[in-house]
């Protein structure tokens, strides 16, 4: 018996510019010998194959590594424009399509001029204290194949400077004072001030825009305009289409001037639901998703093709204290606006109990407010001890005391009776709220919990109207993250629990102008925060990303978890026919 | 017939603008700040919320926000989504339209013709083994809840046994250039377990509704009439009784016509089905204004229309009706 069937070679494969060329002629070879090759024996052509494919294998042909990725997100990017984002789904597309001048480094470090990785700049230089000078790569293009020059970057800073356009980043970038082109490739930048995260300022809240298409475009009007639909940037990815409510695709730019991204294809696939989300990786519809719940692991595992990669993060949940009275900010809580108190509640906490409980071995026990990813992070720093008898003791130092026998302590009748405000549908906070409740109950404090549906949370939350409240926040990987959380001038911003330390403030503003200040010097600032005690510091979250063992992946970096998909490939031999079938499209 | 009418549709649009306008106010009065998902990804200054809240518009004063709103429906500018920002509400309501008309629409044809059929079924055979099966299985289905009936499905068709997909629409990587029968297949296997699970859960209703009617009818004079005169059986079901106890059905009809769009927020949630329900899911949970107030009130018109084409259809087979 022998093979019948015929093959025909798709014009792509050759490129025939016409019937007479000579890829036409190739094509024709090619054609008849493949069509010589089917109608032999089977056996013959089994072998044939075989051979052809050992020989692919062994000389490292790159085919066997492209492959396409299917990440499951729990919400939609929507509007992936660096200055119009909101949001980490829009983010996460947004570091595909458009670069920075360079990117954190594998260390995570923010001080000095080194340790970041080049991308669209090949390389900066410092001229003096105040003077940075970036020098872009000469290969960079933007999607449509138009130079990335220095008036990119000037028109992207201006716009990112512009406190209407986004606030926080133009607060971050206060102290650029000048932002010039020398030539077409390099910019220089000029500080109104000295300080030590002048190039991580510069990299990091700043990606750049395409100058010759959205200069004419009013920022006002750039949310509605034809760019937002389909942007165009200079990034491993090119826009392909989004379909509202439903998924974006992104396709890899082959001529990337970084290197050739090996997956292909990047398809956001929304799914709300964590049943939904979890059930599309299960069937293969999905081969990521970017964080399951610890309770599901389990599944993930016995699942064969699935991995479950734990991603330490910037994020941190504590337990903030309002340190102004209910209805009334100008005066101090009654019982929180006393340190003593406060540090009495820190120790009451047992931690690593809580840690253990509601995340097993995806959670670590942070000294202060320091993520297991800052580079200041003390390793061995604990922070406050698990010492219940000491916060009696202080308890009791203070004044509140157990005087009708009924397990609760009170001062001059008044029994210490605090309100925990978390959101109901948070997992973990759930999970270790009353856990919370009994531990500070052995002291003596009665917590009466408050399960809040999550908008209402984060409006009370936002207004002060709380006495404790279950946070999780997702720090800035800079040292100056602690300033936007915990310094006077922060209240009525993200400082909601009104904690204000004129010696903290100084101490910070120190610390940030030293030229490159170690992780010694934000230690101090760190235990400062911890010896005062506007928060419980209670667990350091680690991801759990979920992932297809095909992929061949270099890092996941943490401030943004695909942003390195450029540089990963799938495992030779691991090709599924997704990978193998992307000219679909 | 034409008074009729023009009253009715008078009185559907007054109702529709008290439920637009209390739709509006209560929305604004329930706790929960809509921008709370943004602020608990990311630390956010005061500066920066303002700037959100601008955008949205929530940093106007209740009556401009309301005037804004008021001045927008007549040219069905619903406003702009918060969660899908910056895709608009009417825009949004219209793409999620057909897959929840699809899915809607396949669970009310089933349940229309096949519950009916039983229905008849049961009624014909009144007390038989076959009739308080088909009683048991029915009222079994009805008692299963929705979300519970999904997972299973899904997983033992999808996870254990590989059969059809476990969630979604339509193959993410399959090609918008795909042939049509391609496409159209692709959609039929996503598409099987959302609907059953619906139909099982829903098919009870219009069996004991339809059962019960024939019960009433076929006990009636002309009926037996029908049958003395030599009527074949199948004749006299169909065509003297059936028809006849049919009004209950249409009432039922009526009131199922919103889900045939609202389909069910559960069953859409857990195969990521990307109907209106769904939508409206993300909306409460987002607290997302303007798409809420759009999804409620294309619910609430539909409710409207749904019982307004009952009556007509009432009016139009049921002659007693017109003279009273």
């Amino acid at each position: 018996m022998t093979s019948v069937f015929s093959v025909v070679i798709p014009s792509r494969l050759t490129q025939s510019r016409g019937p007479g060329s000579r890829t036409a002629g190739l094509s024709r070879i090619l054609e008849g010998s493949l069509n010589t090759v089917c109608a032999m024996p089977p056996f013959v052509t089994r072998a044939l194959v075989l051979s052809l494919l050992t020989t692919a294998t062994l000389n490292g042909q790159v085919p066997g590594e492209q492959g396409t990725m299917v990440i499951v997100v729990g919400q939609e990017g929507s509007l992936p424009i660096p200055t119009l984002i909101s949001g980490t789904a829009n983010r996460d597309v947004a570091d595909l399509l458009f670069l920075r001048l360079a990117e954190l480094g594998p260390a995570l470090t923010t001080r000095g001029d080194t340790g970041f990785e080049p991308r669209l700049a090949r390389s900066w230089t410092r001229r003096d204290s105040l003077t940075v000078a970036f020098d872009l790569d000469p290969r960079a293009r933007w999607h449509d194949g138009t130079p990335v020059t220095s008036r990119d970057v000037t028109f992207s800073f201006g716009r990112f400077r512009d406190p209407t356009v986004s606030p926080q980043v133009a607060q971050a970038l206060r102290h650029v004072k000048e932002v010039r082109t020398e030539g077409i490739q390099r910019v220089v930048f000029t500080f109104d001030r000295a300080y030590g995260e002048q190039v991580y300022d510069l990299i990091q809240h700043v990606q750049i825009l395409p100058a010759h298409l959205l200069a004419s475009i009013p920022h006002s009007a750039l949310s509605s305009s034809a760019f937002a639909r389909a942007p165009v940037g200079s990034g491993p990815y090119r826009w392909v289409r989004r379909d509202p409510g439903r998924l974006l695709e992104l396709a890899a730019v082959p001529e990337f001037f970084l290197g050739e991204p090996k997956i292909r294809r990047v398809v956001f696939l929304l799914a709300r639901d964590p049943d939904a989300q979890l059930n599309l990786l299960l069937d293969g519809t999905g081969d990521a998703l970017q964080n399951i719940a610890a309770s599901a692991v389990p599944r993930i595992r016995q699942r064969a093709g699935l991995e479950v990669v734990p991603v330490p993060t910037f994020s941190i949940g504590y337990l903030l204290f309002n340190l102004k009275a209910p209805g009334d900010p100008s005066r101090p809580h009654p019982i929180l606006g006393d340190r003593e108190v406060r540090r009495a509640l820190a120790l009451a906490t047992d931690r690593e109990t809580l840690v253990r409980a509601a995340l097993g071995n995806f959670g670590t026990v942070p000294e202060g407010p320091v993520a297991q990813l800052h580079w200041f992070r003390d390793a061995t720093a604990r922070g406050t001890p698990f010492d219940p008898s000491a916060a009696r003791r202080i308890l009791s130092e203070r004044g509140w005391r157990d005087t009708d026998g009924d397990g609760i302590v009170d001062r001059n009748g008044v029994p210490l009776v605090l309100r925990l405000n978390f959101p109901g549908t948070n997992v973990i906070r759930g999970a270790m709220a009353p856990l919370i409740q009994s531990q500070w109950r052995a002291v003596g404090v009665r917590l009466d919990l408050v399960r809040l549906d999550g908008p209402v949370w984060a409006e009370r939350r936002n207004r002060g109207e709380f006495e404790v409240d279950f946070s999780q926040g997702a720090f800035d990987p800079s040292p100056m993250t602690l300033n936007q959380g915990f310094s006077c001038a922060a209240i009525g911003g993200a400082n909601v629990g009104g904690y204000c330390n004129p010696a903290l403030d100084s101490l910070i503003a120190r610390t940030a102008a030293m030229p490159e200040p170690g992780a010694a010097e934000w230690q101090r600032v760190v235990r400062q925060i911890v010896d005062d005690a506007p928060a419980v510091f209670v667990y350091a979250l680690t991801n759990a990303m979920v992932m297809h063992q095909r992929f061949q992946r270099t890092r996941i970096p943490p401030t943004s978890y695909w942003s390195d998909i450029w540089r990963w490939s799938v495992r030779p031999g691991r090709q599924l026919s997704r990978d193998r079938d992307q000219d679909r499209r | 017939m034409t008074r009729w009418l023009v009253r009715r549709l008078t009185h559907a649009a007054a109702t529709f603008l008290v439920v637009t306008i209390l739709l509006f106010l209560l929305m604004r009065l329930a706790p929960g700040d809509p921008l709370s998902r943004l602020v608990d990804q990311q630390q956010m200054s005061a500066d920066e919320m303002a700037v959100l809240r601008a955008r949205f518009g929530l940093d106007q004063p209740l009556g401009r926000q309301f005037l804004t709103f008021m001045t927008g429906l007549p040219s069905g500018n619903l406003g702009v989504s918060i969660e899908h920002y910056p895709d608009r509400v009417s825009t949004l309501l219209r793409e999620r339209l057909g897959p929840s008309l699809l899915l809607g629409g396949v669970v009310l044809v089933l349940n229309f013709t096949l519950g009916i059929w039983l229905g008849v079924l049961q009624a014909t055979h009144r007390g038989s083994r076959l009739d308080r099966w088909l009683t048991r299985l029915s009222l079994t289905g009805y008692s299963l809840p929705s979300f519970w009936l999904a997972l299973m499905l899904v997983a033992l068709v999808s996870l254990q046994w590989d059969l059809l997909p476990a969630a979604q629409m339509t193959d993410p990587l399959l090609s918008a250039e795909a042939p049509w029968w391609e496409r159209t297949a692709d959609i039929g296997r996503h598409l099987i377990l959302p609907a059953l699970t619906l139909s099982i859960v829903s098919l009870a209703t219009t069996m004991r509704y339809q059962r019960t009617a024939m019960l009433e009818v076929m006990r009636l004079d002309f009926v037996r009439a029908a049958s003395a005169r030599g009527l074949s059986a199948t004749r006299v079901r169909w065509r003297h009784a059936w028809r006849n106890a049919l009004f209950p059905l249409l009432t039922l009809l009526g009131l199922w016509l919103p889900f045939l769009v609202t389909g069910s927020v559960f069953v859409e949630a857990i195969f990521n089905w990307p109907g209106i329900g769904s939508l409206a899911a993300e909306a409460i949970l987002g607290r997302d204004y303007p798409l809420l107030q759009g999804t409620a009130m294309l619910a609430a018109a539909l409710v409207l229309t749904g019982n307004l084409l009952a009556d007509l259809g009432h009016l139009l087979l049921d002659p007693r009706t017109r003279t009273a």
